[in-house]
């Protein structure tokens, strides 16, 4: 009889369960869908079965379980779940604090002042209604590394899903990370860049002192001086130990040369993150030999403020993302042939100011191409790279991916940017990254294949649980996710 | 892209171009050129001027001077006739090419470095390669007593790694200020000491004593570790270490200072310590203690005319520079400001008028000069055999307001070229930014106090 | 023994004191002799004579009769110039910049064209010695801040009173346009907070106008017809600007970016703005073409300043004043400076090296200015009637090595001294020297 009710039901259009309406089963079969495993391994019209949490079975003729909802898959593609290597999803956005009273001494302020909180865990920190999981989600992503907000060092990352009842089933792996970027303390040491990197050479040296005093005291502490437990200083033991790599987020190259100098002046295991502007760099990257996530993030044309009578920027896109909410930013229209621009232009007088405002125009038009291709560039130079949504906003994320895939990133390379290679960063490709059975249940299904315009999410499994992108964007209701 | 033997041929600006939109493929290595130039009129500085003189340069090095020289397989020739070529100019105090200038949250930082956030694209690195600047003295702010480390730059302009901007071998150096702007910043601003000259000196021998201590506790430890094994050493602390290097002679002091007064004072320290060399920066009163500067072989690096924006200024002169060079001071001028580093050729011409110095004195003030404050000038500062090809070319002499920059060559590699250069010469471009913002000139810019406002006070100049 | 006396009182007037050595200004009958002269708007001189007689030029030329009560200054080997006027700076308003109780120059309010800068000036100011000692001797001085922040005056460096330094009662009204122009490197506002505040800006700007232009009416009735007990409104923002509108007093605009120049030009138009003059111009060059047919003079400068864009050719800042000049606009060249405003000739000598050329850079700090100014029957050339306010140097004034042997301003003769000189005297070969001092180094602990 039940299964009569559900063959019944049409395919794609599973309506969303309304609240307190439970669940019946966590056994799911998408069948005859184009199940892309891996990067460059596809598998047409075949079934995937997902139960308890797990994929359990995939090919084209596997047996269908008695308790399966049954999903009609035959135009859809099934992806890996997307992993995000660095963000802020589930963590609530912290409030400016206004009027900060000046601190007594601006020179030593105290280290939760100054945004040196390396010991803040960010499991404490995760609500599991916070919007950005279900926006990252209906992008695709189902499992993300979050670190906490803050300054320099806001504190230790952990690996989530990016949905769950509470907290603590969220956490796929704590522990995992320590983050690190160029963002100064406000009104007191230390405030500039500089500055910071001093404040991460101090901490790190005196951290290697006190651990030695520490064992050296655990061993036999007759005679020795009693260490101090001080926070900062300790929770930096493990990355001494080259166990807790650091992840350095940078905005621009010159971020990128600084964390690299200190990792050779400390020797730190390092990852980079962010990597704007990395294709002034990539010889760098190239030496360094570490792993890499790159931002999500893309520069957009400027909005010129002045009626625009020639402004292709300003014209409304033909393209539309897909629906992760609205857009208001305006589109480049590809455009018919490159930007006409002559490198050796001479403006000589007002008779050449036209021609002038043209080529910059064309030289900014081709920078922006430049940050499009970074993806193509750092895949080029042969290097392997994840993604990162920590700067960009996840309703441009579709967009700008298919933006990279325009600018000569090969698709297999943007899908292994989202899931084996993050996942192998993270240390969890036993579990994540592919579609294969026995490994976890993170999958996207797409009406097509996922870099294509118009192909838009339809589900998204995480943990072996079904989420659907609402059509509005997700307004925190809470999804039909009870379990026993 | 580019290779150890550069062809002055190829315009650098369309190989500057190129490698903006290829994938860079530079070795880890400072570029070092060859060129011939040929009928000059060669102004050394320290050996008198040379008529229709060629120089041959060969790996970044002036390998001969004299007349009728004759080009080796593969060297570009230049044809300077009718021009002069003088040494590269040096700008002993700068701002530019670095991220931050001031960390002014506390009156002791020995332990930032501008070295750290160097910026290698920074247009200012190529206007001031237009004006005949090859070495600039990139420095820490005034808003500290005892600031950051400096760092001595190349203007390579064209690199995008910032660790092929630093002169390599030169000395390390570091910022002290004295007067109103730390007293200001922190006296006034944040309501610890200091807040009157008095309190300056205090903290500066406050910082010494506790660097001696520091230097002191780290020698018993290295003693002791001989025979201890469980010996723990003493409590890190990046600060005090590079004040016991400046104790030990090791980072030569650049004071920003400006009245008589607080220059003694900070001489008296220096004796009590140990410490033999400082260069004072602006030290607009330094002509009312010509003679006890040069009795200390204390240096002098200052302004050609600026003065009355702050009190402590008020009493300069403009024949500052030419008093203390007829004193036996070693005096150079500086530009503190990316406007005038590019034409310090004219600052330096300045004192033709304020003091009747001759053509060789005035160029010794942005040449040989801050080459020797800076601890370099066995490298650069003149055109002598063996020294570094940075050199200046100008189409008349560089001390005539008319004169007109035509090449700049650092290390042999010609990095400006006023027929070759095309207009925009950036090497990055913002994205998002409209092409047609302007940027207006504000007057005065020294950014010797930038970065102050953090704390939320009038910053003034 | 009457023969000895007659000796003695010859000799003593042969050798007595050269009346340069007091320090003290004195005016009267002055024969510059065997001089160089470049008259600038009648070409130069060689081997000429020029004859001053109190205040004015009475005799110029190379045949001229030698008064028997003149003072003869031999200028052989030396070149006679007007005086060089600096058509924008904040000269005698501001003592030291960094102290807010020393300056003058600007006051609380956007709409404030009733201050006036004359009266603020100091006289007594110390950058005002120190200035002209460089042979800049008139200068146009003017307030900051806000959109209409008083009226400018131009002035002699000489004087005791403002009244005494004002020239030809010179007064010019300020605007600052508003601007679409970053002030400096770190602004970073967005661009629509750069909008948003130049349409407010704007705004206010026409609102303002509109108004003014009422005033003007309301006061042109009463004065046609005044009414027993009743009289215009006082409001001292529109009676400044009374003299505006009536094409009396010039309006001078500060307007440097490009926009916001052809807005400017724009706006002129729409108000029909009798009689203006623009000011500062860093971006004049983009849209000269403009500029020149519009007919509005131009004070154009700093040239030692940096260019407006990165992507901007070096030398775009010192090439911009002779573009302009070559598309047929009128320029005057400013320094905009307080206490340095001795560099104009520099600035001059940047604008010649980068194409404006050393004979309109030198009419551009001269006639050019007086033309603008409406005071060139006064000063700005060198011609008899004209006023003697003129320097002697031993070479171009552009170039660093000159010096400077006399000064005149207003035909007073000026002692070529001020506090730098001083400190000079004093501090080159100081008394006592280092001795004193060594004497106390071996006792300190």
């Amino acid at each position: 009889m039940l299964l009569t009710v559900l063959m019944w039901m049409p395919s794609g259009a599973q309506a969303q369960l309304s609240e307190d309406v439970p669940q019946v089963t966590r056994t799911y079969a998408l069948e005859h869908a184009r199940v892309v495993q891996a990067p460059g391994r596809v598998l047409e019209r075949a079934t995937v079965i997902v139960r308890d949490g797990l994929i359990a079975a995939i090919g084209p003729n596997v047996s269908i379980p008695f308790d399966a909802e049954r999903i009609a898959a035959d135009s859809l593609v099934i992806y890996a779940g997307f992993i995000d290597g660095l963000s802020h999803a589930g963590i609530p956005e912290p409030e400016q604090p206004r009027n900060q009273p000046r601190p007594d001494d601006p020179g030593n302020p105290p280290d939760e002042e100054a945004g040196i909180q390396p010991e803040r865990d960010v499991r404490t920190l995760l609500d599991p209604k916070e919007k950005s999981l279900a926006t990252l989600r209906n992008a695709g992503f189902t499992v993300a590394h979050v670190v906490p907000y803050g300054q320099m060092l806001p504190g230790t990352g952990a690996v989530i899903l990016l949905a769950g009842d509470d907290p603590k089933a969220l956490v796929l792996k704590g522990d995992a990370s320590l983050f690190a970027q160029f963002t100064g303390a406000r009104r007191m040491y230390p405030a500039t860049d500089m500055a910071v990197m001093s404040k991460l050479r101090q901490l790190y040296r005196e951290a290697g002192r006190r651990q030695l005093m520490e064992t050296r005291y655990a061993e036999d502490p007759t005679g020795l001086e009693r260490p101090e437990y001080d926070p900062a200083h300790y929770a930096l033991f493990p990355v001494l130990d080259g166990e807790k790599p650091v992840y350095f987020h940078t905005e621009n190259a010159l971020d990128l040369h600084r964390a690299l100098d200190l990792r050779q002046r400390l020797g730190f295991p390092l990852v980079l993150t962010g990597l704007s502007q990395s294709f002034d760099a990539v010889d760098a990257l190239k030496q360094a030999d570490v792993p890499l996530l790159l931002t999500l993030d893309l520069p957009e044309a400027p909005q010129t403020p002045r009626e625009g009578q020639d402004d292709a920027a300003e014209t409304d896109s033909t393209e539309t993302p897909p629906t992760m909410g609205p857009t208001d930013e305006a589109e480049e229209l590809p455009q018919a042939q490159p930007p006409d621009y002559n490198p050796d232009l001479r403006t000589r007088s007002f008779e050449d100011a036209e021609a002038e405002k043209k080529n910059l125009e064309a030289r900014q038009e081709m920078t922006r191409e430049q940050y499009f291709a970074s993806a193509a560039t750092l895949h080029d130079a042969g290097l392997r790279f994840g993604f990162t949504t920590l700067d960009a906003k996840p309703e441009d994320v579709m967009k700008n991916l298919r933006k990279m895939v325009e600018h000569g990133l090969p698709e297999d390379a943007a899908l292994a940017a989202l899931t084996t290679t993050p996942a192998e960063i993270l240390g969890l490709s036993a579990s994540l990254g592919t579609v294969e059975p026995g490994k976890m249940a993170n999958l996207v299904v797409a009406s097509g294949p996922i870099f294509e315009e118009d192909t838009k999410v339809r589900y998204v499994f995480i943990d072996g649980q079904k989420y659907e992108p609402a059509s509005a964007p997700a307004t925190g209701r809470r999804r039909p996710a009870t379990r026993n | 892209m580019k290779t150890g033997f550069h062809s002055l041929l190829l315009s650098p600006a369309l190989l500057l171009l190129a490698s903006t939109f290829a994938v860079s493929v530079q070795a880890q290595e400072v570029e070092r050129g060859d060129v011939l130039i040929q009928h000059a009129t060669v102004l050394t500085v320290t050996n008198g001027t040379l008529n229709d003189t060629d120089i041959l340069v060969q790996d970044g090095k002036i390998a001969r001077i004299g007349q009728g020289l004759r080009a080796p397989n593969g060297v570009e020739t230049l044809d300077a006739t009718g021009m002069y070529v003088m040494p590269g100019i040096i700008d002993a105090h700068s701002h530019i090419a670095i991220s931050n200038v001031n960390e002014s949250t506390s009156p002791v930082t020995a332990h930032v470095s501008v070295g750290d956030v160097l910026d290698p694209y920074d247009i200012a690195l190529y206007r001031a390669l237009a004006g005949g600047v090859t070495i600039s003295h990139v420095m820490h702010g005034s808003a500290n007593v005892i600031g950051g480390q400096n760092e001595t730059i190349k203007h390579r302009y064209g690199v995008k790694d910032p660790a092929l901007l630093p002169m390599d071998g030169a000395p390390r150096t570091i910022k002290f200020a004295l007067g109103e702007n730390p007293t200001r910043v922190h006296g006034r601003g944040s309501n610890i000491v200091p807040a009157s000259r008095m309190g300056v000196e205090f903290v500066i021998r406050q910082a010494f004593s506790e660097a001696q201590r520091y230097q002191e506790a780290w020698d018993r430890y290295e003693a002791r570790r001989q025979n201890d094994a469980r010996a723990i050493p003493p409590e890190y602390n990046e600060r005090l270490e590079v004040i016991a290097a400046i104790l030990k002679g090791e980072i030569l002091i650049n004071c920003h200072s400006y009245r008589a007064d607080e220059i003694l004072m900070l001489l008296d320290v220096l004796r009590d310590f140990g410490v033999e060399r400082i260069t004072f920066q602006h030290v607009n009163e330094g002509f009312k203690i010509a003679p006890e500067l040069a009795a200390f072989g204390a240096g002098a690096s200052v302004f050609a005319d600026w003065w009355a924006y702050k009190f402590e200024v008020y009493y300069s002169t403009a024949y500052n520079a030419a008093i203390l060079t007829r004193n036996g001071v070693v005096t150079s001028i500086n530009s503190d400001s990316q406007e005038l580093d590019r034409h310090l050729y004219h600052e330096a011409a300045k004192t033709q008028k304020y003091g009747d110095l001759s053509d060789d004195e005035a160029l010794a003030l942005i040449t040989i000069n801050p080459a020797r404050q800076l601890g370099i000038a066995d490298r650069v500062g003149s055109i002598e055999m063996g020294k570094d090809a940075d050199l200046a070319i100008f189409n008349a002499h560089p001390l005539s307001v008319y004169a007109v920059a035509q090449k700049t060559i650092v290390d042999g590699v010609v990095r400006f070229d006023v027929q070759a250069d095309p207009d925009d010469m950036r090497l990055e471009v913002d994205p998002e930014t409209p092409v047609e913002t302007a940027f207006l000139w504000e007057g005065h810019d020294d950014r010797c106090m930038e970065g102050t406002d953090l704390l939320g006070f009038f910053t003034g100049q | 023994m009457n023969v000895l006396l007659i000796f003695f009182f010859a000799l003593r007037l042969v050798i007595a004191p050269a009346p340069d050595d007091a320090a003290k200004a004195r005016q009267g009958v002055f024969a510059l002799t065997n001089a160089r002269i470049v008259t600038v708007t009648n070409g130069t001189l060689e081997n000429a004579t020029l004859v001053i007689r109190n205040d004015r030029i009475v005799a110029l030329g190379t045949d001229v009769a030698i008064p028997a009560d003149a003072e003869v200054i031999d200028c052989a080997g030396l070149t006679i110039y007007p005086g060089l006027i600096d058509s924008g700076t904040q000269l005698g308003l501001i003592e030291v910049g960094s102290l807010p109780e020393t300056s003058d120059a600007s006051e609380i309010g956007d709409l404030t064209p009733q201050m006036q800068a004359l009266t603020a000036v100091n006289p007594n100011g110390m950058a005002i010695p120190v200035t002209r000692v460089n042979g800049v001797t008139t200068v146009l001085t003017e307030p900051s801040g806000g959109l209409l922040p008083g009226t400018a005056a131009l002035i002699n460096l000489h004087g005791y009173t403002p009244e005494q330094m004002h020239v030809g009662a010179v007064e010019v009204v300020k605007l600052q346009f508003p601007r679409t122009g970053r002030r400096g490197r770190f602004d970073r506002r967005s661009e629509e907070d750069v909008k948003k505040a130049v349409e407010e800006a704007m705004k206010k700007l026409d609102d303002t106008w509109n108004q003014a232009t009422l005033y003007a009416r309301i006061d042109s009735s009463y004065r046609a017809n005044p009414e027993k007990d009743r009289r215009p409104e006082y409001v001292p923002a529109m009676i400044a600007l009374l003299p505006v509108l009536r094409g009396e007093r010039p309006l001078m605009i500060t307007v440097d970016a490009s926009a916001d120049i052809e807005a400017a030009l724009k706006w002129v138009k729409k108000h029909n703005i009798p009689n203006v003059i623009f000011t500062g111009l860093s971006e004049g060059w983009r849209v000269a073409d403009q500029l020149a047919e519009a007919g509005i003079p131009c004070l154009v400068g700093p040239v030692l300043s940096t260019p407006t864009r990165d992507s901007d050719r070096y030398d775009k800042a010192y090439a911009n004043v002779g573009l302009m000049h070559q598309a047929g606009v009128k320029v005057a060249i400013r320094t905009g400076e307080t206490e340095n405003v001795r560099n104009l000739p520099y600035h001059a000598g940047f604008a010649a090296a980068y194409g404006l050329g050393k004979e309109e850079a030198l009419r551009a700090v001269t006639i050019v200015p007086a033309e603008i100014f409406g005071v060139s029957d006064q000063i700005g050339s060198l011609e008899v009637g004209k006023k003697a306010t003129l320097f002697v140097a031993d070479g171009d004034p552009f170039e660093t090595r000159t010096d400077i042997h006399h000064l005149f301003i207003d035909g007073y003769k000026l002692p070529l001294e001020s506090r730098h000189t001083q400190l000079y005297e004093e501090f080159l070969h100081r008394v006592p020297g280092l001795e004193k001092t060594s004497e106390q180094v071996g006792e300190r602990p």
